[in-house]
């Protein structure tokens, strides 16, 4: 989201990048929560990941399975 | 046995009876049954009932097990599922508009093993939309209301599995938990609810909420019943690459009372800020009867909590409309308001917020693994605040339920809920304990050490 863009152009910008319609009488009420997705932006950008690798989930076929 | 007798009986109190022929599962099926019949228009925690099914189950059982083929513990046991657990010839809705019609021809890999141990279905049971929201306020089939107080929620997602068991309609039942599903509406409802280990439980046949944070778990009566029927669903499974190959112990056998030695962390942040009076109070009494039986209390700092929720909201949300976007986009007006707005806010996280947050779980595994070797096991609150009244704020009312349990589906670390007393109006309060990885014992060893001191699995709701 840029610093002048207007929440909801925001909103809706981004739902039809997923592919969604969504109608214009809800855009305000997702445009309200878009301060909570951009403090969660924010706090995990200020942590120290340092060279830490993503928390894995792809396992190749046929590769041991390990506890 | 009379219908009160057979009401008050545990999963394990009944097996026991059952292996020892003085009670027939068909008897015991057909009281659930009844009961069903009985609370049902208060509670509405089913969705669908498989009466004709378990009775016939039920026969089957008795046959089996007149002729010497006893299976264990879960033979002949009525047990509910949360309406997401794949059902061979059975609708499996998810509580939802979508999947109303979905009629699965396999059974989901727990559903299957629990078969296999002999135990008898009595239906799918209601839950919040998708397993998506704290509250089991169904706009499809209905709310969940709790046991204890019908005008309030039974929290969720798997608010009908919670509700079931506290009200006496089966012995235990199966939820899931991606951020508190499990653990809140046990806590909410005054039952024992585990969600194990990431990785302990297959997810297979169990509709998804978000792939790296769903968790499958019993909700029973007590500690033992959680721990016989978590041993007869756990294990690996080819069908599931999450399903880990690691050993699983007879849960139960490790429940001997004793916490003697067991060194127990108590957080200094965020766990007990804005916490009801009474929950406080409850938890910090708890954690005072566990000293007095042996164990050790120190206080403790988990490093970056306050980034948790930021992180599986990072995972969770774009996941969830990772499996939904088909539907949405061609059925959005199917979905409960809730449940739409959430899956819509999906996508505004950007990608690179999900690698961070999946970075996040590297490090905070990373760091509460160090704690975790000064701790045997973490004692929160399970949730907040006690049950909500139905129709209370609902982004509000799930907001402050979520904010003890789903750390631990970010470390994958298995938890349980369990009671540990009643508010002034009469409502359960929840105590949570955290383990290490693959640590269930020790969980279920210590709460069943407290569950035995306090006895507060006897007291029932008058639904």
């Amino acid at each position: 989201m840029t610093e002048t863009e207007d929440p909801e152009a925001t909103v809706r910008r981004l739902t039809q990048l997923a592919g969604l319609a969504v109608p214009e009488e809800r855009l305000s009420s997702l445009a309200a929560l878009l301060p909570l997705v951009q403090q969660g932006t924010e706090t995990l950008a200020r942590l120290d990941l340092g060279e830490r690798e993503p928390a894995p989930l792809f396992r190749v076929p046929g590769q041991e399975r390990s506890g | 046995m009379k219908a009160d007798e057979l009401q008050a009986l545990t999963l394990a109190e009944a097996a026991r009876l059952i292996a020892g022929r003085e009670l027939s599962p068909r008897e015991l099926t057909e009281e659930c049954l009844e009961r069903i019949e009985a609370v049902e228009p208060k509670l509405n925690a089913f969705i669908t009932v498989t009466a004709d099914e378990a009775l016939e189950a039920a026969r089957r059982a008795e046959g089996a097990i007149a002729a010497g083929e006893y299976r264990g513990p879960l033979h002949g046991i009525p047990v509910g599922l949360k309406d997401l657990f794949a059902t061979r010839g059975v609708r499996t809705t998810a509580g939802s508009k979508i999947m109303a019609d979905h009629v699965p021809d396999e059974d989901a890999t727990v559903v299957r093993r629990l078969k296999e141990a002999g135990a008898v279905i009595v239906g799918k049971l209601n839950l919040h939309e998708f397993a998506f929201g704290a509250t089991s306020v169904n706009p499809h089939y209905g709310p969940v209301r709790n046991p204890w107080d019908t005008g309030r929620i039974a929290g969720g997602s798997s608010g009908g599995s919670a509700a079931a068991v506290a009200a006496g309609e089966c012995l235990a039942a199966l939820g899931t938990d991606t951020g508190g599903s499990i653990r809140i509406p046990s806590s909410l409802c005054g039952i024992v609810g585990l969600k194990p280990t990431y990785g302990r439980v297959s997810r297979y046949g169990v509709v998804p909420l978000s792939w790296a944070l769903d968790h499958v778990g019993p909700m029973c009566r007590t500690v033992e019943d959680a721990a016989l029927v978590l041993g007869a669903i756990a294990g690996a499974d080819p069908l599931d690459p999450s399903a880990a190959d690691v050993v699983v112990p007879r849960f139960e056998s490790r429940l001997d009372g004793d916490v003697k030695g067991l060194r127990l962390g108590v957080p200094r942040e965020y766990f007990f800020d804005n916490v009801d009076a009474e929950v406080e109070a409850a938890v910090r009494g708890a954690v005072a009867v566990l000293e007095e039986l042996g164990a050790s209390v120190r206080e403790v700092s988990l490093p970056h909590l306050e980034a948790t929720p930021h992180a599986v909201n990072a995972i969770m949300l774009p996941e969830a409309l990772a499996y939904h976007q088909a539907w949405l986009k061609e059925r959005p007006g199917d979905y409960g308001e809730d449940v739409r707005l959430r899956l819509e806010l999906g996508a505004t996280y950007p990608a690179v917020h999900y690698v961070q947050a999946q970075r996040t779980r590297s490090l905070i595994v990373e760091e509460w693994g160090r704690v975790f070797e000064e701790i045997d096991l973490l004692v929160t609150p399970a949730t907040p605040i006690p049950a909500a009244a139905i129709g209370e704020a609902e982004l509000t009312t799930t907001l402050a339920l979520i904010r003890f349990t789903n750390p631990f589906n970010l470390s994958g670390q298995p938890a349980v809920s369990l009671p540990c007393g009643l508010t002034k109006t009469g409502l359960p309060i929840g105590l949570q304990l955290v383990g290490r990885w693959w640590d269930e014992a020790t969980v279920l060893r210590a709460a069943h050490a407290y569950e035995r001191a306090n006895q507060w699995h006897k007291v029932r709701p008058k639904v």
